[in-house]
């Protein structure tokens, strides 16, 4: 080999030598195990009776309800037209982290129970296949 | 290349090799395959052979990128160099066979083109950890399919060497783009700290070589600095050199391998025709020097290939005065013959 090609050599290791370990550690922690792995807890069939706020996004309808005694919360959604998407995740965002809590399919009415404590939420539809956010609705 | 010698031992060399290779391959095959089905029975044969041979191609190309750094580190491993062409032009082979699999198993059932599909399934662009995996795995495949096509000699002619050599040092960036592709796609599925583990392993023998290589490869190389007298540079003991060896050497950015046979010394270039094989670290035979990549021959005195070869390589003078070798480092048009330096043969005659 000539001397700039070992020259060359030379500089690609070392260069390999810290970018690959590098790049194989980044991609380590951070890619998250599918959403559909954590619980979606079955659509709830009846509506709670009081009606906390309502907001109108276009193709979708949202409504928070509570119940009587106002220890528990649902998330009413009327869909009007379907997603182009394959998948729509329904989350809430809240103090930071996201929790799936049901999934759309065809349009029509969908009740979902919120863990307690939810309050104002942020409402994200995500396509978990393309790992895209298709709408956003602070409720 | 002398005709009674290299091309009857090289092809048989170069049969065995092929042959070792292909055994090698389908042993690994077979055991991948078995392995798999017995272990994990609801196994689809498209996975398996998706698996199977992306595994083999991995491995083949941690082996292909070793055999460098080895034989510069131990001349023993030299005979692995010899045709390392055939071990590239096969395991792209096999990881084409990955890929088409890959590229039928999981792009075309859908209603998008699968080249585009390839590109959209997966969209986080923008994300380093989540980067899509697969078009890593498609430039890689292009780069090799490039080498491969281009791994004939009648292309390392046409590019001449030194094009070549740098094309075909694309292979490390297709390296980053294997190990890339397997970090983002398999890894992230599978939890098991083995697979990760063993793909560090590669990782850091791969490289760890080189860069050994690179600097502890370097030290075998002569930089003499002395003042030249009369154009000529000391550069060793006559006794430094063992005999139908050589040693190499750096002056004045010249790259020299010095040879010492049959009572006699001569310099030539150390960079092979070929593709710029180190010379010098390869040996006489038959009267010739021959390169320890893949055996083209070279007369010492003149740096021609024997007839009916046409190779011609660099020359430089040479003279010994008592047991200091001078080379004269301006080099000589390829071909030109050189009055080989005669060593003064210590007899006790002499010592009387
Ligand atoms: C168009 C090009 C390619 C495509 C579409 C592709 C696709 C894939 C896919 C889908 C997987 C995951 C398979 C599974 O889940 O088991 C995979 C894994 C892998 N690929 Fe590729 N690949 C391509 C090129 C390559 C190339 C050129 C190599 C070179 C050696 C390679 C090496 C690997 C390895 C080592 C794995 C991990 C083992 C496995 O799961 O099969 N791939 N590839
Ligand atoms: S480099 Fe191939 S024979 Fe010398």
């Amino acid at each position: 080999m000539t001397p700039p090609l070992r020259r060359a050599h030379r500089f690609i290791w070392l260069l390999l030598v810290v970018a690959l370990p590098l790049g194989f550690l980044a991609t380590r922690p951070t890619k998250q195990s599918p959403w559909l792995q954590e619980p979606v807890l079955p659509p709830q069939s009846t509506a709670m009776p009081v009606l906390l706020r309502t907001i109108d996004a276009d193709s979708l309808v949202l409504n928070l309800r509570q119940s009587v005694r106002g220890t528990e919360r649902q998330l009413e959604i009327l869909l009007k037209q379907p997603f182009e998407t394959p998948s729509a995740v329904v989350c809430i965002r809240q103090e930071g982290s996201r929790r799936a809590v049901g999934l759309l399919n065809a349009p029509g009415l969908y009740r979902f129970p919120l863990p307690t404590g939810t309050n104002r939420p942020l409402v994200e539809i995500v396509d978990d296949v393309h790992g895209r956010t298709v709408k956003t609705v602070q409720l | 290349m002398a005709l009674h010698y290299s091309p009857v031992l090289w092809n048989r060399q170069k049969r065995l090799y092929d042959l070792t290779m292909a055994g090698l391959m389908a042993l690994y095959l077979i055991i991948f395959c078995t392995l798999q089905t017995s272990l994990f029975p609801p196994i689809t044969t498209e996975t398996i052979v998706i698996r199977a041979t992306s595994t083999l191609a991995f491995l083949m190309l941690h082996v292909i990128l070793v055999i460098g750094p080895l034989c510069r580190l131990d001349n023993r491993f030299l005979p692995l160099l010899y045709n390392r062409r055939h071990l590239g032009v096969s395991m792209f082979i096999v990881a084409a066979v990955h890929s088409v699999f890959s590229v039928l198993q999981f792009h075309t059932r859908g209603d998008v083109d699968p080249l585009v599909s390839l590109f959209t399934s997966e969209r986080q662009y923008g994300s380093f950890g989540q980067f899509p995996f697969q078009p890593l795995g498609f430039f890689a495949l292009l780069i090799l399919f490039v080498m491969a096509a281009t791994s004939h000699d009648f292309w390392l002619k046409n590019l001449s060497p030194r094009v070549w050599k740098t094309l075909h040092m694309s292979v490390y960036l297709a390296y980053a783009l294997i190990v890339m592709h397997v970090a983002l796609g398999i890894l992230q599925q599978e939890t098991s700290p083995v697979y990760a583990g063993l793909m560090g392993v590669g990782v850091l023998t791969v490289s760890g070589l080189h860069v050994m290589a690179a600097f502890i490869g370097n030290r075998r190389e002569l930089h003499p600095n002395a003042p030249a007298t009369d154009g000529f540079v000391a550069v060793c003991d006559v006794n430094d050199i063992a005999d139908n060896r050589a040693k190499t050497l750096m002056v004045n950015g010249q790259n020299i391998a010095l040879f010492k046979y049959d009572g006699k010394l001569s310099a030539v270039s150390n960079l092979c025709r070929h593709q710029n094989g180190p010379l010098g670290e390869g040996k006489i035979i038959d009267g010739c020097i021959t390169c320890p990549w893949h055996g083209y021959q070279y007369l010492p005195e003149n740096g021609q290939s024997p007839p009916p070869f046409t190779e011609k390589i660099e020359t430089y003078a040479v003279r010994c005065v008592g047991t200091t070798v001078w080379v004269n480092p301006q080099p000589y048009p390829p071909g030109t013959p050189q009055t080989p330096a005669l060593l003064k043969v210590t007899t006790i005659n002499d010592e009387n």
